[in-house]
């Protein structure tokens, strides 16, 4: 049989007969102090040897969580604690509502927390800003980093321009010498030129596979960081094609090396309506440099100028007092080309939408920053939709991370900024050297499983497993959110939540109560 | 008259701790909204329930992403169910309550107790 | 890791900071002037319509819970900085404790707040675990005699003798995440705001709509049907020595006007702004709904009269040079500035300051959040979890 303790707030107005259920052992009252709440709990809980505790009366919200902690803290189960708010209730429905935690009460089991070695090392994909940020955080904190790099180096899209971001640290300094302090470092394996291949295992230990220019090799790593950057996307849809005169704003930097003589440049900004601020950033850069460089004159479209971000309004009234000329267009401007000239016609609402029609000799177009390593990301069920629950750097699956560009547009402070939370969140999960979890919240019994995967296909966090021995599913409980969307969904009903399971929610449907 | 509420823990519950809540009302915590089954929302009914709310997430909130899509389904199919054996299906209801929403639980909830009212005037 | 950090602010930038720093193992002081953690963000309303609209706003009662459960955290409420001094690449911070309402015995009964005439018992946000005094009104802080609340309260929560405590605490980091002052739209004398109850802050706005369900804003039956919103309120202003675009207001704006339509579908919206600033992940979808029911005119009213309805005049808008417009609310979308506590913040902890006044963070004293310069709810918290994650680095980079 259960021991129970019932705990009474002082003042909750509480018919101690109601009380009367053969588990309940002791019944005490509470100090109203919420200092003096957990003393008397924990007190009463170990002399008593209880097995869980019934808390009822007007109870704070956040009161509840103190208690639970303090129990974590003395050892005992935080999750054996049913607490019962008896605020505007009759004594009928106190009565209804003590029962009703009895019975709640009764279905709780005790926790069983497991605890794995975790393999203290991060595995990164991707060496542009974000990765590399990420990887040398972790590294100021003490944890050994992999990076796999596609290209032949280090550095990412923002390592292959030339400087001028009007930043407290200029980024491609910064690229250089992060690159040249990890590529120093014992504790940093640097794989470029190579190809993650697939990724198993979960968070504390996954194991991926890497192909290298000299073969397929394999690393473990308790957390996943994935850098993907971006692609660049040539905007169709305007009917622009590239050309000697038309040309894409990813290409601005391999222009500006050279001295060419445009005379009249024009940067044609947010094709896709709303464009974007890493768009606007380039484009002010572009024509800061451009400027500079060949002393041309120069335009700059948009629809909206996105001024959001520390250096954008600055470098716009730089380029500005530089003599830039800032039209904007509600409609799409008219673009003809004609021999050695690229001429817009269009409308600015700011100049009473009067016609304006410029001929430029070139046209730096700007295009759609796309996300990169879709497949990669499928391919592990990885993802990280428009969610506020998982901003900035989390995903589906725990331990498994995404910085920089391919999960949002983004300048350098952004990537920076991912790089470090990333770091941080790594160092959170893995620096003690262990994992602590939960070992049988939610469980298969293999013995009902008719192995028809369905909670595979359906656990969104990456959880469910296939158990080839037993011939049933698993759920591997560390990497486990328990949210129960798979007990639901089992057709055996093989899967059993604890605390959550159907006899205790038809029980508490039967007793009602909050 | 009895309204049984399944709450979301991470969304409807918090707004209903800052709620106050009419006697008629009892609450069942779940740990997402994906945890509810069809079962569960005709077993209150069997149970006597005369209204009953699946409150959880928005769609694009849910902490476990398609949990609160999933709940609207099954609320959607134990519809049906109640249409085949005559009970009005308006008396289920999926609603999203975030958990900063408390005003928006309490109208959700007077609503049913109204809309109950009336459907048995 | 045995180390021990200061938070100044209990806002999204302070809670982030505070849970990441306690996740690595460091003991937290996390001081809030206030009488409950949450900051603006917890008087923020869920700006979600049929769709979550990504305002954040549902994080602030998660984190403020996931902070309460946090054991290394040490939340102090009504408490401030009154010293600070540096030793061997320590601090000595001196804290002072406001104690009339004990927050421990607090139980949050209700009793002093149905006993108090004046309203000046409050509880700042409904996560608040102990309710707070509102100085500007209560009696007893006005000179006169009273003790109404404090004969009330069942646990002796409330003791107007009970003096403030102080006393120091020794940390190896500062977080300063002390947060921002909304722009105070009196200054824009000719926008009529303080003098024309139809024209409101987008602060207001949200605060409203947190309280009650409908449209129904000033809880008098009445509901706006053509609004207004009026971008770059304090922001992108010369004038007002704010060059900066404060990164929220559109959003918040576009949220609240779908919001308000989501509620009241005959709702007609109008926003007057110079270029909206869209940018992150997903908003292009609410951007776009906007644009389909919503009017857009480009440029800002020079001035309002208050008439009913309002009159808004115009000046070289949609290819006329000036026309004026009638709208029945008027809502304000007031940017982000400087806390006004900022130079005594900077003084105290030798901070530098921005061109605008924002706080610059320097080695060992960190700044996070909208101290630093504007961010929204999420930009905050992500902000506070970079920082602390930065000194964690160099912390341990020191150790090791």
């Amino acid at each position: 049989m259960a021991r129970w303790g019932a705990f009474i707030c002082d003042g909750a107005g509480v018919d101690e007969s109601s009380l009367a259920g053969a588990e309940v052992v002791v019944t005490t009252t509470l100090p109203p102090q919420a200092g003096d709440l957990a003393c008397k709990l924990i007190g009463t809980w170990t002399r008593y040897n209880l097995d869980g505790g019934i808390l009822i009366g007007a109870v704070p919200e956040l009161v509840e969580e103190l208690l639970k902690e303090s129990l974590r803290q003395a050892g005992l189960d935080p999750f054996r604690l049913v607490v019962v708010d008896l605020r505007g209730r009759d004594k009928e429905g106190k009565d209804r509502e003590i029962k009703a935690a009895l019975t709640r009460a009764r279905h709780l089991e005790p926790t069983h927390w497991a605890k794995a070695k975790v393999e203290q090392r991060a595995l990164i994909i991707g060496g542009g800003a974000a990765g590399l940020q990420a990887a040398l955080s972790l590294r100021q904190l003490g944890l050994p980093v992999l990076i796999v790099e596609k290209e032949e180096s280090l550095g990412g899209r923002l390592g292959k321009l030339d400087g001028l971001y009007p930043y407290d640290v200029d980024p491609q300094g910064w690229i250089k010498s992060t690159i040249a302090t990890l590529q120093e470092d014992p504790e940093v394996e640097i794989l470029t030129a190579s190809k993650p291949l697939a990724l198993a295992g979960q968070v504390g230990d996954f194991i991926l596979e890497v192909q290298t220019p000299t073969g397929a090799v394999t690393r473990r790593g308790g957390a996943v960081v994935l850098a993907l950057g971006s692609k660049v996307r040539w905007p169709q849809e305007s009917g622009l094609e590239p050309g000697p005169r038309v040309v894409g704003l990813s290409r601005l930097d391999e222009l500006t090396r050279f001295r060419l003589r445009h005379k009249k440049v024009a940067f044609l900004l947010d094709l896709d309506e709303l464009g974007s601020r890493v768009g606007t950033l380039s484009a002010l850069r572009g024509a800061l440099r451009i400027k500079d460089n060949w002393g041309s004159e120069v335009h700059v479209l948009c629809r909206h100028l996105k001024v959001d971000g520390k250096p954008l309004e600055s470098m716009y009234r730089k380029a500005r007092d530089m003599g830039v000329l800032f039209f904007k267009y509600e409609e799409f401007p008219q673009v003809t080309e004609s021999g050695e000239e690229v001429t817009l016609q269009f409308k600015d609402p700011d100049l009473e939408y009067m016609v304006v029609e410029e001929a430029y000799d070139l046209l730096i177009v700007e295009e759609e920053l796309l996300p990169a390593g879709e497949e990669l990301m499928e391919a592990w069920s990885v993802s990280q939709p428009a969610n506020v629950r998982l901003y900035p750097v989390a995903t589906n699956r725990k331990g498994i991370y995404m910085v920089g560009c391919c999960r949002d547009e983004m300048d350098f402070p952004g990537a920076i900024q991912d790089g470090t939370v990333a770091a941080g969140e790594i160092y959170a999960l893995l620096g003690e050297g262990d994992l602590l979890y939960e070992e049988d919240r939610v469980k298969v019994r293999s013995e009902k499983c008719v192995f028809c995967l369905t909670c595979v296909r359906i656990c969104p966090h990456g959880a469910a497993e296939i158990d080839l021995v037993q011939e049933a599913a698993f759920i591997n409980p560390a990497a486990c959110q328990a949210c129960g969307m798979c007990a639901a969904d089992c057709p055996a009903q093989a899967i059993v939540y604890k605390g959550f399971d159907n006899e205790g929610i038809m029980a508490q449907l039967e007793m009602g109560g909050r | 008259m009895r309204i049984v509420v399944f709450c979301c823990e991470n969304s409807a519950y918090q707004a209903a701790r800052q709620s106050r809540l009419p006697a008629e009302v009892d609450l069942i915590r779940l740990p997402c909204g994906g945890r509810v089954e069809v079962l569960h929302l005709l077993r209150a009914f069997e149970g006597g329930a005369d209204g009953v709310l699946v409150l959880t997430c928005q769609e694009d909130n849910c902490q476990s992403l398609h949990g609160s899509a999933r709940a609207r389904h099954r609320v959607e199919y134990a519809k049906e169910i109640l249409k085949e054996i005559g009970i009005d299906p308006e008396r289920l209801q999926w609603h999203p309550v975030t958990s900063n929403m408390g005003p928006r639980f309490q109208k959700i909830v007077a609503d049913m107790v109204e809309g109950l009212k009336l459907a048995s005037a | 890791m045995k180390a021990s950090a200061l938070v100044i602010g209990g806002g999204p930038a302070g809670i982030g900071a505070a849970l990441e720093l306690a996740a690595a193992g460091i003991k937290v002081y996390l001081v809030e002037k206030e009488g409950a953690v949450g900051g603006w963000g917890a008087r923020y309303v869920c700006k979600a319509t049929d769709k979550c609209r990504q305002c954040s706003a549902c994080l602030i009662p998660e984190k403020i819970q996931e902070v309460y459960q946090e054991p290394l955290v040490e939340i102090l409420t009504n408490t401030q900085v009154v010293g600070f001094a540096e030793e061997a690449g320590r601090f000595q911070v001196r804290l002072q404790r406001e104690q009339t309402l004990d927050p421990a015995l607090c139980n949050a009964c209700g009793k002093c707040l149905e006993a108090c005439p004046r309203g000046a018992v409050e509880r700042l946000n409904p996560w608040a675990v102990a309710y707070s005094i509102d100085k500007e009104k209560c009696a007893v802080y006005a000179g006169e005699n009273c003790d109404l609340c404090a004969r009330a309260c069942p646990t002796g929560a409330i003791n107007f003798q009970r003096p403030s405590a102080s006393w120091d605490v020794s940390v190896d980091l500062v977080v300063a995440a002390t947060g921002h002052q909304p722009f105070d739209a009196r200054r824009k004398y000719r926008l009529g705001y303080g003098r024309f109850p139809r024209v409101i802050t987008g602060l207001e706005l949200e605060e409203a709509l947190n309280r009650i369900e409908g449209t129904d804003i000033f809880g008098d039956g009445w509901k706006p049907m053509n609004v207004a919103f009026i971008q770059c309120v304090g922001s992108r202003d010369v004038q007002e020595g704010a060059e900066y675009c404060s990164r929220v207001c559109c959003k918040y704006a576009l949220r609240l006007a779908g919001l308000m339509r989501h509620r009241e579908p005959q709702t007609q919206v109008t926003f007057y702004y110079m270029d909206i600033q869209t940018g992150g992940k997903g908003f292009s979808e609410v951007y776009q709904d906007c644009r389909e029911h919503f009017a857009f005119v480009r440029g800002i009213p020079a001035k309002i009269d208050g008439s009913d309805p309002l009159k808004l005049h115009l000046d070289g808008v949609s290819g006329q040079s000036f026309t004026t417009r009638e709208h029945d609310l008027v809502v304000l979308s007031v940017g982000i500035t400087p806390s006004p506590d900022n130079e005594e913040i900077a003084r105290l902890l030798t901070l530098n300051r921005d061109e605008h006044g924002f706080l610059k963070g320097r080695e060992g004293v960190y700044v996070a959040g909208t101290a630093g310069g504007p961010r929204d709810i999420s930009e905050s918290l992500a902000h506070g979890m970079e920082t602390a994650a930065k000194a964690i680095t160099k912390l341990e980079g020191r150790e090791g």
